[in-house]
């Protein structure tokens, strides 16, 4: 089975996952270079519930160790662009 | 736990009971029946959900503290009314044993006890807001503590309710305090926001007024803690992620274990004269822990976990992640929001390196958590890079000495040290 997702998708279903955990917030005001955390006034609550509300949209589990390449918009995009490229969800 | 249930009138019928306007803290005064999930007839248990409030906290689920039948619906929504406000009434399927009321704050009580049940059998549905009647005067229950606390004599007045009952805009004419009354009316004008602050801002004022208040921190090394989490979430999906904040409740939690007297609620004691001899501190064996949440509209709530010294690192995460995610949403339950035996306020997250927060009454003791900041330490004669943060404390000095809360922050800190025992 071949991904159906498109670069687009992935950055609403990014969007929608960061809205679970702060509802205000809408892609202009992100600066999609920036660190997301500060950007969207996450705290590490809130950024766990963005990370599993991924999950459940995505099937792509995101640990720790792989903080580091998602901590931006963009890092966040790429991730899961290769991600479900590699591993398309059933 | 020594808890002390209110004489009621025993009687061989089934008891009946009044389900109120909960006051879901210190500074809520007001909220909105917006639903009932319940009707006349229905069997509920305790903790149910049988109501959906709008107050100044947000959308709350308020559930019902005994079991037994919802004999009457007395107030239809959408209304507004005071915290305090006979809702609907209930019998009982056993003999009261108020084990929540036991641990709700002693704010609004001055009416409860004082009603035999027989008085508030139902008779005139159309005035039920304002038939709490215990002397000859008619008049709802917050013009009522209004009038105790600013010692009005309600007897003579002629009220704008209901078969002239005294409303609380009645009496705001008759404060000699100014200050008071404006809060007071700005408080039912402003916005819902603006309440919020309005509220706080009532709250913390009487806190820091009545409450001999008493600080002290230490500085607390972290960094095995924080070896830990790292070695706990480096592999582990976000669902199984640990944040440091829930390994400082739990070492809270085991540390109020050992020091209960920094658990429980300062009662006043609102039945008797201004004297305070009837005042005494409850101590409680639970351990709820409020946190305090920041709403990103603006202003905070205070849920709380329960019963965090029995639940597990993962329990703990998984409530903390719940609490968090039904302040955004608007489903905390009413229960959450009036148990809390002691309160944390975790300033860390924003960067500031150390909180001494004001004390939520009728609780004893709030902590604060700083921000983690790497430090050079001298371990051995060597310098060694380490990681602390400073574990504030805010203390009742009615109830608590600086002797044990300093022997209390030095137990949580060393808890601390060893994070796989948590």
């Amino acid at each position: 089975m071949s991904s159906t997702y498109t670069q687009q998708n992935i950055q609403q279903i990014i969007i929608e996952a960061i809205q679970e955990a702060a509802p205000e917030i809408e892609q202009e005001d992100i600066n999609m270079d920036e660190d997301i955390r500060e950007e969207c006034d996450l705290d590490s609550m809130d950024f766990i519930n963005y990370l599993i509300a991924l999950k459940k949209s995505t099937g792509v589990s995101i640990a720790e160790g792989d903080y580091s390449q998602v901590n931006t918009f963009n890092k966040m995009l790429n991730y899961l662009s290769a991600q479900l490229s590699k591993n398309p969800q059933a | 736990m020594t808890s002390t249930p209110s004489d009621k009138v025993k009687s061989s019928v089934a008891e009946l009971e009044d389900i109120t306007m909960p006051s879901l803290g210190a500074d809520m005064t007001e909220g909105t029946l917006t639903q009932w999930l319940v009707k006349e007839g229905d069997k509920v248990n305790s903790g149910d959900i049988i109501a959906v409030l709008e107050t100044q906290k947000g959308a709350i689920d308020m559930e019902v503290y005994s079991s037994g039948t919802i004999t009457e619906i007395l107030v239809e929504p959408v209304i507004e009314v005071p915290v305090g406000t006979i809702l609907a009434r209930i019998a009982l399927a056993e003999p009261s044993n108020k084990i929540v009321k036991s641990v709700v704050p002693a704010v609004d009580k001055v009416n409860e006890t004082s009603v035999p049940v027989v008085e508030t059998s139902p008779v005139n549905k159309q005035v039920n807001v304002l038939d709490v009647k215990i002397s000859d005067v008619k008049a709802s229950p917050i013009a009522r503590r209004l009038a105790k606390e600013q010692q009005i004599n309600l007897t003579g007045i002629i009220g704008n309710g209901p078969q002239g009952a005294i409303l609380l805009n009645d009496l705001t004419p008759l404060l000699t305090d100014k200050k008071q009354l404006n809060s007071k009316k700005l408080k039912f004008a402003g916005t819902t926001e603006q309440n919020m602050r309005n509220a706080i801002a009532v709250a913390m004022t009487k806190s820091k007024q009545e409450i001999p208040h008493f600080y002290l921190s230490v500085e607390v090394d972290i960094t095995s803690a924080q070896q830990w989490l790292q070695q706990q979430n480096q592999t582990s999906p976000p669902e199984d992620h640990v944040i440091l904040l829930a390994l400082l409740l739990k070492a809270l939690a085991n540390s109020l274990v050992k020091y209960p007297k920094l658990n429980g609620f300062y009662q006043k004691d609102i039945s008797q004269s201004d004297l305070p001899q009837g005042d005494h501190f409850e101590q409680v064996s639970a351990i709820h822990i409020g946190n305090v949440i920041s709403l990103r509209q603006g202003g905070l709530v205070v849920p709380a976990i329960h019963d965090v010294d029995k639940l597990s690192i993962t329990e703990l995460m998984q409530g903390l992640r719940d609490i968090t995610e039904r302040s955004r949403s608007g489903h905390l339950r009413s229960s959450e929001l009036m148990d809390a035996t002691v309160t944390v306020t975790n300033m860390g997250e924003r960067g500031a390196d150390s909180v001494f927060g004001i004390i939520y009454p009728p609780q004893v003791a709030i902590l604060g958590f700083g921000k983690v900041r790497d430090i050079v330490k001298v371990v051995n004669d060597d310098m060694v890079i380490a990681q602390v943060l400073t574990l504030s404390l805010s203390a009742d000095h009615r109830v608590i000495d600086g002797m044990l809360a300093a022997k209390f922050l030095n137990y949580l800190a060393k808890k601390l040290q060893k994070p796989e025992c948590l």
